[in-house]
């Protein structure tokens, strides 16, 4: 049986920030026992220990854009990592140079991995809310990471 | 009028908390004044009004994903205030182990992943190789699963006593929700071993590294990376550092000691500036009074984290990590040390002293002992909770009503309190680095260097303006004349 694990990156209490862990918050209950559902505040090191011997690695995260559409959801690869908040959250390493050092290390890595980022409005507020346009696309998000699952 | 030229860098690469550093040239080209700025968190004190207070060290340990534990561990020593509660000696050890699991976890990922690209690469090196991978590209791939191996055994120390790494829910007001067993005991002594003999590898390439190379030596001791403010830090009993419990101690830039304080006395010695230009505030020393971004005894500002504790200890309390204290202010000539970039070099003393004292508490018979909390009796009112967060001292102020509901809450965390200092350094670096105009990725690399060794982190130290939208920022002459409004 092939291991997946989706993780909901963000900060639960800073609005649109806890977009990711909102929507892990609803697949821990919609998903089937073998996936993994975890929330996770940073990326870099940490998110490499949490990915390592999995084979499918789902990450939902918030995204701010120069120009982007509140709501809009993207669907991104390792490779076009640098824009999204959390993923790009340079105190500690990045996604994208953590996945590069696992595989200089010879970390086993998820052979897939999906990145859900949806762009945001306000992720300076502490609040447990999310603003209406980002809530929205919740249910829509939930769904591309289960069909991505299956 | 003068013409001025703006430079932005931005982002501030290897940084939590969108930074922005803008730099004023004049007509020659050179620096005016640099300055740094970051972005506002708002809401802080309404979120938390009504709460019940036990959520405190849950609710900001979520503030920054940076220093989870840190607040933890400052929230719940203010919630053993507000009730008048003694936690029982075991608690407070494992706490403190705890803690120092954290300091070793922050410490390596800063060393190997911030710091080291600008001296192990280079800090002209092309920026795509300034990073982790560059740094095991020449100190080498078994070095590389050192970091990784030894941080994650930080991490799982964490998580035994914290139920869980990241967002830790193990402290109560009194004590922790559990002890550990002599099983977990165990394991830890046997990492926290291997920590202290990576500590002693992570102090080894800083001296092959840095210290043999005469350039970086020198680059460290220029006048472009020199600071001479206040330094704080926490003291045990024999003014050495320590991270968790003790005196707030506080030297003069002479290296005196100017004053002792204990937690509950913070608002009478600290008290904030606020600049127009900046929506966080400026702490500093209340007695020594505002004198502007300047350095020197008559400036109230202080040096907090790793280089701002050692200068305000006498020393450090365990034998390895004391002798590597005493090697590094014979090198910078003396106390207090006055380098900026010794920060990482003080980082690595700490590394020692952390890993030293966990190994040390692992060993306590005391510390599985099963009184791990004091059960409060008093009525809650207000309190005050410090400790030394891996980027200096962080204070959480709580009041309550006589249920423990949260009535005002406000937290000074380390990158406020070091935020003066850090304008200085920035400012001077901008001066040292940019002349006729002239800047190269090299030089913007080390006006970020100035700022990169305080490991700031403003993700949480920005909602000191509670509920207040942000401002155009705007930059005046010396005159106080508006130059220009900058753009956000």
């Amino acid at each position: 049986m092939k291991k997946s694990i989706v993780v909901g990156l963000g900060n639960p209490i800073l609005s649109d920030d806890g977009v990711g862990n909102k929507i892990a918050e609803i697949l821990k209950i919609q998903v089937s026992s073998e996936v993994e559902v975890v929330e996770a505040t940073l990326a870099g090191f940490n998110l490499l220990e949490l990915l390592a011997g999995y084979d499918t690695a789902i990450l939902v995260d918030a995204i701010q854009t120069k120009g982007g559409k509140v709501g809009d959801i993207y669907k991104l690869n390792k490779d076009d990592l640098a824009f999204s908040q959390r993923l790009a959250s340079v105190h500690d390493i990045n996604l994208y140079t953590a996945w590069q050092l696992g595989e200089q290390l010879g970390i086993k890595l998820p052979d897939k991995l999906v990145i859900f980022a949806i762009e945001v409005e306000d992720v300076l507020t502490f609040s447990e809310n999310l603003t209406p346009k980002v809530e929205a696309v919740v249910p829509k998000v939930c769904e591309m990471v289960l069909n991505e699952l299956t | 009028m003068a013409k001025y030229t703006r430079i932005t860098i931005d982002p501030i690469t290897r940084l939590e908390g969108h930074g922005k550093i803008e730099v004023f040239l004049d007509d020659a080209g050179n620096v005016e004044q640099a300055y740094l700025q970051i972005p506002e968190l708002r809401g802080f004190e309404k979120f938390c009004e009504g709460r019940p207070a036990e959520e405190m060290p849950q609710i900001t340990s979520r503030i920054c994903g940076v220093c989870p534990e840190a607040h933890h561990l400052a929230s719940t020593k203010a919630l053993d205030a507000v009730w008048h509660v003694e936690p029982p000696s075991a608690a407070k050890k494992l706490r403190e182990l705890f803690y120092n699991a954290h300091m070793l976890h922050s410490h390596i990922a800063h060393f190997y992943a911030l710091a080291a690209p600008d001296f192990v690469v280079g800090p002209g090196a092309d920026k795509k190789d300034r990073n982790i991978l560059g740094v095991i590209a020449k100190v080498g791939l078994e070095t590389g699963q050192e970091v990784i191996k030894h941080r994650s055994y930080a991490q799982k120390i964490q998580a035994m006593i914290g139920g869980k790494a990241t967002h830790p829910s193990c402290g109560l007001p009194g004590g922790l929700s559990k002890p550990i067993t002599e099983e977990e005991r165990e394991k830890i002594e046997s990492m926290a071993l291997s920590l202290v003999d990576f500590a002693e590898v992570s102090l080894q390439i800083f001296n092959d590294v840095v210290l043999k190379n005469k350039d970086y030596v020198d680059l460290i001791l220029s006048d472009t990376y020199s600071l001479n403010p206040y330094s704080m830090g926490m003291v045990d009993n024999n003014n050495h550092v320590n991270f968790y419990d003790g005196m707030m101690r506080i030297t003069d830039p002479e290296g005196k000691e100017f004053v002792k304080f204990s937690a509950g006395e913070y608002n009478k010695h600290f008290a904030e500036h606020v600049e127009p230009w900046s929506y966080l505030k400026f702490p500093y020393l209340k007695n020594v009074g505002w004198k502007g971004l300047v350095d020197g005894i008559e400036s109230g500002l202080v040096w907090v984290g790793p280089l701002g504790r050692l200068n305000a200890a006498d020393g450090m309390a365990t034998a390895r990590a004391n002798k590597a204290y005493q090697e590094m202010y014979s090198t910078l000539g003396g106390k207090p040390g006055k380098a900026t970039l010794a920060h990482h070099w003080a980082r690595l003393v700490e590394l020692m002293y952390a890993a030293e004292r966990l190994l040390e508490l692992s060993q306590d018979p005391e510390i599985t002992s099963t009184e791990v909390r004091a059960i409060p009796t008093e009525t809650p009112t207000e309190g005050i909770g410090i400790v030394e967060a891996p980027r200096g001292t962080l204070m959480h102020h709580y009041v309550t009503d006589e249920r423990g509901m949260i009535r005002k809450a406000n937290l000074v965390v380390a990158s406020a309190h070091g935020y003066g200092a850090m304008n200085i350094s920035v400012d001077k670096a901008a001066k040292g680095l940019i002349k006729g105009g002239q800047v190269d990725e090299a030089a913007k690399n080390m006006i970020e260097m100035a700022f990169r060794a305080y490991d700031p982190c403003f993700g949480c130290s920005t909602h000191t303006l509670p509920g207040k939208l942000p401002l155009v920022i705007r930059v005046y002459d010396k005159t106080g004349k508006k130059l220009m409004d900058l753009e956000w």
